[in-house]
């Protein structure tokens, strides 16, 4: 296959794989944060009479606050890193893939969902102690929740970030190249 | 290839090199478990009768069920640690490079794409035997598995876009 065929067939790629993304931002939002809101504030039983908490206890609005901003924070890294690939994507399939907003886009793309996964392995640590810090015993201690998918989606972030700096690096030589010749 | 960088690279050997040998102990430790070597754990599932009996075949094709994803999840780990060593040593625009990011973005894709499929089947696997009411095929929508599947197509395309960057490349160096 020619060069240009190629190029023409990764471009139709980017396109392609725009939608999906598209479509997983909107129902991503959509559930993450209807999921919280119900949870935090719009069905209060959901926390008053969950499993972990003693039966009778009322969670006031101002932990409910605290621990809607908690989650929100992983829901907008989340929400970045959507919006990041589609911009990179939308790059790709104009046809400026070795440039450096791409490279850029690659680097922070990788930046904030290793970031988004740092925070979610954190928060979900904390999750059943934020939960049961009413119960009459005292919370649940702080532990480590182990999310495989945390961990892979960390090591794909950190490719993303070096193969932004390779990128970069590229576009460095090819211009050192230009102004030599 | 600065400092800072040749540190993330390390670290990044080192964390998933550990992460590689933890994710198949206990991937292994737990599927087996649950499938064999256990048998209460399955009958202890809520939704199961105590007096069920699970055929050990039916078993088998429960832990058979999640193998594509925790081989694929390891061809991605071998895959990086193989990209992030190419270029610690300096290799960039160059064939194995394009290989390997191929690698880690086909393998994540299959072990996303895996994943979700794993979780289609395994509520009726796991009902067929001792519960009420065998349980429907369905989707589950879980964001990390998507997750996974899309950042590995576009690793994937990444790849794709390289690797005529490099043929590219090399024509023009033959017809210099």
């Amino acid at each position: 296959m020619r060069p240009e065929t190629m190029m023409k067939t990764a471009r139709n790629g980017a396109f392609i794989l725009t939608i999906p993304v598209a479509v997983e931002l909107v129902y991503y939002t959509y559930s993450a944060l209807s999921r919280s809101i119900a949870f935090c504030f719009t069905n209060p039983d959901r926390w008053n009479k969950h499993w972990r908490v003693d039966d009778g206890t009322i969670i006031e609005l101002g932990p409910r606050i605290g621990y809607f901003a908690f989650w929100l924070f992983v829901i907008l890294a989340s929400v970045v890193a959507f919006v990041v690939g589609l911009y990179i994507l939308d790059r790709c399939r104009r046809g400026f893939v070795f440039d450096v907003k791409t490279a850029q886009g690659l680097r922070i793309l990788g930046g904030v969902l290793a970031f988004a996964m740092v925070i979610d392995q954190v928060f979900q640590s904390m999750n059943a102690y934020l939960i049961t810090r009413f119960n009459e015993a005292g919370p649940e201690p702080i532990k480590w929740f182990y999310d495989p998918s945390d961990f892979k989606t960390f090591s794909l972030a950190i490719i993303l970030y070096l193969f932004g700096w390779v990128m970069l690096k590229g576009i460095e030589v090819a211009n050192e190249n230009k102004g030599y010749v | 290839m600065p400092q800072n960088l040749v540190w993330i690279s390390r670290a990044f050997l080192v964390g998933m090199a550990v992460f590689g040998i933890f994710y198949t102990y206990t991937y292994l430790t737990r599927t087996w478990t649950f499938a064999f070597s256990g048998s209460e754990n399955w009958q202890n599932l809520w939704f199961i009768d105590d007096e069920a009996v699970i055929p050990f075949a039916h078993r088998f094709v429960w832990f058979l069920l999640w193998k594509p994803a925790f081989i694929a999840t390891l061809v991605m780990i071998f895959s990086s640690l193989r990209l992030v060593i190419l270029l610690l040593r300096g290799t960039y625009f160059e064939p194995p490079v394009v290989r390997s990011l191929q690698w880690v973005g086909g393998s994540a894709a299959v072990a996303g794409f895996c994943g979700l499929a794993g979780s289609v089947f395994e509520p009726r696997i796991l009902t067929t035997y001792g519960a009420e009411k065998v349980a429907p095929l369905r989707i589950v929508p879980d964001s990390g598995e998507i997750g996974i599947l899309l950042t590995g197509l576009g690793l994937f395309l990444l790849a794709r876009f390289l690797h005529v960057t490099v043929i590219m490349n090399r024509e023009n160096k033959e017809i210099v």
